[in-house]
């Protein structure tokens, strides 16, 4: 008899589980809702001109000017995918948001590619500055043109061609604050 | 005596209210810390850029965000140019944390400002941030273009055509 009521109280003693179980569930659901993988974000270090204003310092005649001009053609949103050579066109652009034309000085260029050989060889003959800054500035100043339409992605792209090519002084035209 | 321990074992149990209010605390507390964390930052998508530096946050920096539409968004909120104007005029000058100027000796800002456009938006946007950046009373030069870093393996596949 006392040892029935003896193992009655000890099997009464345990833990209640299910809301503990409940709450971490409600708690990993939780998580997995919110969880944002980390992007690897970076940036471009940009700086804009410090002087406002006329610029005192009369130009210099060795400057050489390089004129990027980007024409923004289509846009993928607008594209039928459903067509095969589209479909492989924009695949094999890496499904880039827009397609585009490039103009060197006044040249239309192919490629991307191509503008960053021609840059390089540009490059070739203006060496770059050891330390880019207003001490050693570089020779060869890039305007670039981002004609209406153009998007933030094809600009990237360009001046991460410019700074492959060791350009330091990318200017980018200005732009009509009411359009 | 028999009977006072088998009562005394009886109300051993375990009362699983206060844990569960605790942890309804915490799930309270992560939430309000995720919302402040990600205020600065809008979820994007960044163009991917081979030269893009790895990004360390500079001391008092500013975010703005431009989404697909155009939208300027400063710590979540949707604003116009002359708004966004407004609002960086007011952060420039607000004081640094710890208690350094928020100007330097040629009257430019000392914060830095990073601006974080999604791929698809216009890069008309991106130029009047910049624009609005050298206006008068607010003078931030330091600028930098948000863009995703690419992976040294994925680099022949994203490469631009």
């Amino acid at each position: 008899m006392g040892n029935a009521a003896k193992e009655q109280a000890t099997a009464e003693v345990k833990l209640e589980m299910t809301s503990m179980i409940d709450v971490t569930f409600l708690l990993l659901i939780f998580f997995m809702c919110t969880i944002k993988f980390k992007i690897l974000e970076g940036k471009l270090q940009t700086y804009l001109p410090k002087d406002v204003g006329v610029n005192a310092t009369p130009a210099q005649e060795m400057l050489q000017k390089v004129d990027i001009r980007i024409i923004r053609t289509a846009t993928r949103d607008k594209l039928d995918l459903d067509d095969k050579d589209t479909f492989k066109k924009w695949r094999d652009r890496g499904w880039s948001e827009s397609e585009i034309e490039i103009y060197f000085q006044t040249e239309r260029i192919a490629s991307l590619k191509e503008l960053g050989r021609q840059l390089k060889e540009l490059r070739k003959t203006v060496p770059a500055p050891v330390n880019p800054g207003p001490e050693d500035e570089d020779d060869l100043k890039m305007n670039l043109e981002a004609m209406a339409g153009c998007i933030y992605e094809d600009i990237v792209h360009v001046v991460d061609i410019a700074l492959d090519a060791k350009f330091t002084s990318i200017t980018f035209r200005g732009i009509d604050l009411d359009a | 005596m028999s009977k006072a321990r088998d009562e005394m074992m009886a109300g051993v149990d375990l009362n699983m209210t206060p844990m569960i209010d605790i942890v309804f605390q915490l799930i309270i507390f992560f939430m309000i810390v995720i919302d402040m964390s990600q205020k600065d930052l809008e979820a994007l998508e960044l163009p991917q850029s081979q030269k893009a530096i790895e990004d360390e946050a500079e001391e008092g920096r500013l975010y703005v965000n431009i989404n697909r539409g155009g939208d300027y968004i400063l710590r979540m909120q949707p604003l116009s140019l002359n708004d966004l104007e407004v609002q960086l005029k007011l952060r420039v000058d607000a004081p640094m944390k710890d208690g350094s100027r928020t100007r330097d000796a040629q009257d430019l800002a000392v914060r830095p400002i990073l601006i974080r456009a999604d791929r698809a938006s216009e890069f008309k946007h991106v130029q009047k941030v910049m624009y609005v950046c050298g206006k008068e009373g607010i003078k931030i030069w330091k600028v930098n273009l948000a863009a995703a870093q690419v992976a040294a393996e994925d680099d022949a596949a994203t490469a631009p055509k």
